[in-house]
């Protein structure tokens, strides 16, 4: 069995403005020393009856096809610890 | 003449446009359930506005697996009108039948007011009772109409006379001021490469009539009409 993580973050150039909210509000906290922020979601997902290989290359396909909108975001896949 | 509406589980805006053909203009509308697959009795669609599937995951990014959706894009890619209006709009670029993406607006709010518009284009099917030009006013009301697409889709888009609508001020002025959600160029509304679907944030259903504070948004439906007469 094999938990695969999908990690899912703006785009880089496309304009997130959750991210700048975010890092507003942490100046004001005193962490100003933050002076870039990249915002997500977090998938896991359970493949019980898969291996590693196969189950990382179902949660890229996964990405790809619905987990993912390419033209504003990019990801990651791995395997849970 | 038949125009049918699709519904998705979680739309709001079917019953304003169903009213806006049938009662307005007065032509044949019925309501097409997302599990439906028969189309072939429509000369023309509208995906209407809402919260299909309560916008989980993305606006529009599990309506376009409905399995209508197979059949929209058959019947898009035979040449008849489609419109996505708002969340149709979304579900549109979802499915990869309008370019680019509609991203969170700038401003993290629900903006849900009146803007104005600059028509762009005078294309049928959608377009053609318009002038290029001229500044209409619709209303908005969404979360995510950011409009987002690589520097050479945007290009595509203007070089082949693509863009229907841009948000503006009152003398059809594009500015930052008048851009509700942060679109690149001002975007509210593009076509595909034929022009027989169109996706926009604006919902020109919802200005048909005086009594609903203005019939701005007729001219798609008196276009449409024309077009598939």
């Amino acid at each position: 069995m094999a938990k695969a993580v999908v990690i899912v973050t703006v785009k880089e150039g496309i304009l997130d403005p959750q991210a700048r909210a975010i890092i507003h509000a942490m100046e004001s906290l005193e962490f100003s020393d933050c002076r870039h922020l990249v915002s997500g979601k977090y998938f896991e997902l359970d493949f019980p009856e898969l291996d590693g290989d196969a189950a990382l290359q179902k949660a890229d396909e996964a990405a790809r096809r619905i987990l993912v909108n390419p033209n504003i975001e990019s990801y990651t896949v791995k395997l849970k610890d | 003449m038949k125009i049918g509406i699709v519904v998705f589980p979680g739309s709001n805006c079917d019953h304003d446009s169903y009213w806006a053909v049938r009662e307005v203009l007065g032509k044949k509308s019925s309501f097409i359930w997302h599990r439906d697959r028969e189309l072939s009795s429509y000369d023309g669609l509208i995906l209407p506005g809402g919260f299909s599937y309560g916008d989980y995951l993305r606006s529009g990014a599990i309506a376009r697996f409905s399995p209508v959706m197979e059949e929209v894009r058959s019947f898009a890619d035979s040449g008849k009108p489609v419109i996505g209006i708002c969340n149709g709009f979304q579900i549109l670029t979802e499915s990869g039948l309008l370019p680019g993406a509609l991203a969170p607006n700038d401003s993290l709010k629900f903006v849900c007011r009146s803007v104005q518009l600059r028509v762009e284009s005078e294309r049928r099917p959608w377009m053609s009772h318009y002038r290029r030009g001229e500044v209409l006013s619709m209303p908005i009301a969404h979360g995510e109409g950011r409009y987002v697409a690589e520097e050479d889709v945007i290009r595509q888009l203007e070089d082949e006379d693509r863009i229907a609508f841009r948000y503006c001020d009152s003398n059809g002025e594009t500015s930052p001021e008048s851009n509700p959600n942060g679109s690149l160029g001002n975007i509210a509304g593009i076509l595909n490469e034929r022009g027989n679907v169109l996706g926009m944030m604006p919902h020109p259903e919802r200005v048909v009539e005086m009594l609903l504070g203005g019939v701005d948004g007729r001219g798609l439906f008196l276009s449409l009409m024309e077009a598939i007469a």
